[in-house]
């Protein structure tokens, strides 16, 4: 696991309010119980402070799994 | 500090937390779930074990209903979706079906404050559109709705409830900041995070008030802090404090702010390092100085501590440590104070002193009350005359014999609707002579008085030196409707008139009236509060049996019969019928 991904993943343990170990690999927005529209909005927010980013319409409904939030979140850092 | 940690630190909290909670209920028709473990988190780490619960999604009539037994209610009342869509919506209604909409909206607003008096604090927030209008020549007609709300609430406006003015927390963060629209269509949020941190940071001084947190008391420092300049070196005449000078301006005007503070019922002390006669002269005879010894409810000006010297004004003044705040242009003396008294918070003069006349201001916000009496206004003509009361008690060797020549006189007033205001305040400030430590609105008082159930007295003193006002209260209610057995509900006394014997001459003649109109058997008990270790054993004082203990709680019965009344006739007392 690289470290962004890491980080993610921590930051999903804390909104979902659930064990890093709990969160699997392909979890997926809207599949994943804790992973609803309010932890999706929750979820934006915590990463926009954590990056210092802002998403646009579209990259919020394109964070769909975690390689998704990973892509998205690189193109916005860059 | 970002949300994430908030989040982190709100889960700790929650696990180390064991007082009793603050249930907050938030009733509202737009999406506002991250301002939960932001209140919690704020509130919790000052020690309040508050659990946030919401409403369901725009059912604010029926939340109303639901959480009138809440301990706090905020509303988030988002005029633009009283119907789906209604920012766009409300350009193609006609004024008809307008004015329909809005008679509807000020017939819920009724409705749900009535539905929420018995909760002790409403927070609602004033109704605008400024998210979606933008436009200042002219007003959207949800603009003109915002405003019938809005004198709707004003209307309604009573001691719980309090109206947040969201226009001005706008202009702090600018509304792009304040406002983030993406999640709006789809989610119907409406606030930024930001939003969300700065409003927590807006309404937490109505919640410190109604739990009993609001400070009391502004002690100032006097060279650079009162005036430019230091007397000891510079002189009378070398004190700026005017309006000619720049720096004097300043002084000038923090002199006025600070006279302001005084006039809304908060007390002034003075704690300065210097010759108390050079200090005493500036407040004499400098022709510009506003403020005047008298203004000062206690003045400490020796070369001791300035710890110390807090100290001994808290005890003087029988005030809490956590109620001061203290102000000083010296780093040393603010991070000694700070340090030896973390309770109290300090202010440091900043560097920049056109900065300073708004650091004072935005003091204001610590020391907010929610209900405010005649009394606040008088309230250092109070502790004046305690002063010299102190300089009489030196005079006498027992403690009785000074009691005695006091010439003390207490009134006890039955079920006066006109004390509600007073009594409301005294459950709400009272933290050491209180019993259970229950705090209660006007409103709830009123309720009470009204449904029967419960009855109150309270009692106003005076001695050879003045008035103290209405200092006292107890609350009794029959254990069940006609039942001759009584149950105290909460008994509390202001501290200004400790240590006279008042509390027994008081509680001596509600029992001897309770066992007159024929109740058999009193309940009672005491709750332990942080603060109220001094009353833990008033109970046996006057006759109470204990009959259950554990740590927090202690309960007592009375049977009437076996109570033996005590006349404490140094004291007199009337009763007003």
């Amino acid at each position: 696991m690289n470290k962004l991904e890491s980080q993610i993943i921590e930051i999903m343990s804390l909104i979902f309010n659930v064990d890093v170990n709990e969160i699997p690999k392909d979890a997926t927005y809207g599949v994943f119980e804790p992973w609803d529209s309010l932890n999706h909005m929750n979820l934006i927010t915590a990463l926009e402070e954590e990056f210092n980013i802002r998403f646009s319409d579209e990259d919020v409904t394109d964070m769909l799994n975690i390689s998704l939030v990973e892509e998205v979140i690189k193109y916005n850092i860059s | 500090m970002k949300y994430i940690d908030i989040i982190k630190e709100n889960r700790q909290l929650e696990k180390s937390l064991s007082s009793e909670k603050y249930r907050i209920a938030i009733i509202t028709n737009i999406t506002v779930n991250q301002i939960k473990e932001i209140l919690e988190f704020d509130l919790r780490s000052k020690g309040i074990f508050a659990e946030v619960t919401f409403g369901d999604y725009d059912n604010i009539v029926q939340d109303s209903i639901r959480f009138s037994d809440a301990d706090l209610v905020i509303i988030f009342w988002e005029i633009a979706n009283l119907i789906d869509g209604l920012e766009e919506e409300c350009y193609l209604m006609d004024s008809k079906q307008l004015d329909t909409l809005s008679s509807r909206f000020e017939n819920d607003i009724n409705l749900v404050i009535k539905n929420l008096k018995s909760v002790p604090l409403v927070i609602v927030n004033k109704f605008t559109n400024s998210a979606f209008d933008s436009f200042v020549l002219s007003d959207s007609p949800l603009i003109k709705l915002s405003k019938q709300g809005n004198l709707m609430l004003e209307k309604l406006s009573s001691n719980n409830v309090i109206a947040v003015d969201l226009e001005k927390i706008f202009n702090k963060l600018s509304i792009d900041n304040s406002i983030d629209t993406r999640q709006f269509q789809s989610s119907k949020a409406l606030y930024s995070i930001n939003f969300f941190k700065t409003y927590v940071n807006a309404i937490y001084p109505a919640i410190m008030s109604i739990r009993g947190f609001s400070k009391k008391i502004l002690v100032l420092d006097c060279d650079n802090t009162l005036w430019d300049g230091i007397v000891g070196e510079d002189g009378l005449s070398g004190l700026q404090m005017s309006d000619l000078t720049p720096k004097g301006k300043v002084f000038s005007e923090v002199q006025k702010v600070i006279l302001g503070l005084k006039n809304s019922g908060i007390l002034l002390a003075i704690c300065s390092k210097n010759n108390e006669k050079d200090v005493l002269e500036v407040f004499d005879k400098h022709k510009d100085i506003l403020l005047s010894e008298n203004d000062f409810a206690a003045i400490k000006i020796n070369w001791k501590l300035k710890a110390e010297n807090i100290k001994e004004i808290a005890n003087d003044l029988n005030i809490g440590l956590e109620s001061f705040v203290f102000v000083d242009d010296s780093d040393f003396e603010v991070s000694l104070v700070q340090q030896s008294l973390p309770q109290v918070h300090c202010l440091k003069v900043p560097k920049n002193l056109s900065d300073y006349k708004d650091s004072i201001n935005k003091l204001r916000a610590l020391f907010f009350t929610l209900s405010n009496s005649d009394e606040d206004k008088v309230k250092t003509d109070l502790y004046l005359q305690e002063k010299i009361r102190k300089q009489h008690s030196v005079k006498f060797e027992s403690l009785e014999s000074y009691i005695s020549s006091l010439e003390l006189q207490i009134f006890i007033d039955w079920n006066n609707r006109s004390s509600v205001p007073r009594a409301a305040q005294l459950t709400q400030k009272t933290n050491q002579f209180n019993l259970t430590t229950k705090r209660y609105s006007e409103e709830q008082l009123i309720d009470m008085l009204d449904n029967k159930h419960f009855e109150f007295a309270t009692f106003s003193a005076s001695d050879l030196f003045g008035e103290y006002g209405i200092t006292g209260l107890i609350i009794l209610k029959p254990q069940s409707h006609g039942s001759n057995l009584y149950v105290i509900d909460n008994l509390l006394m202001s501290c200004r008139v400790l240590g006279r014997n008042i509390e027994f001459k008081f509680i001596n003649e509600v029992l001897n009236k309770l066992k007159r109109n024929g109740i058999k058997k009193l309940y009672a008990s005491y709750l332990r509060s942080n603060k109220n270790e001094q009353v833990e054993c008033f109970f046996e004082k006057v006759q109470f049996n204990l009959i259950e203990k554990n740590n927090n709680c202690k309960n007592y019965e009375l049977i009437m019969n076996e109570f033996k009344y005590k006349n404490l006739d140094y004291i007199k007392c009337s009763e007003i019928i």
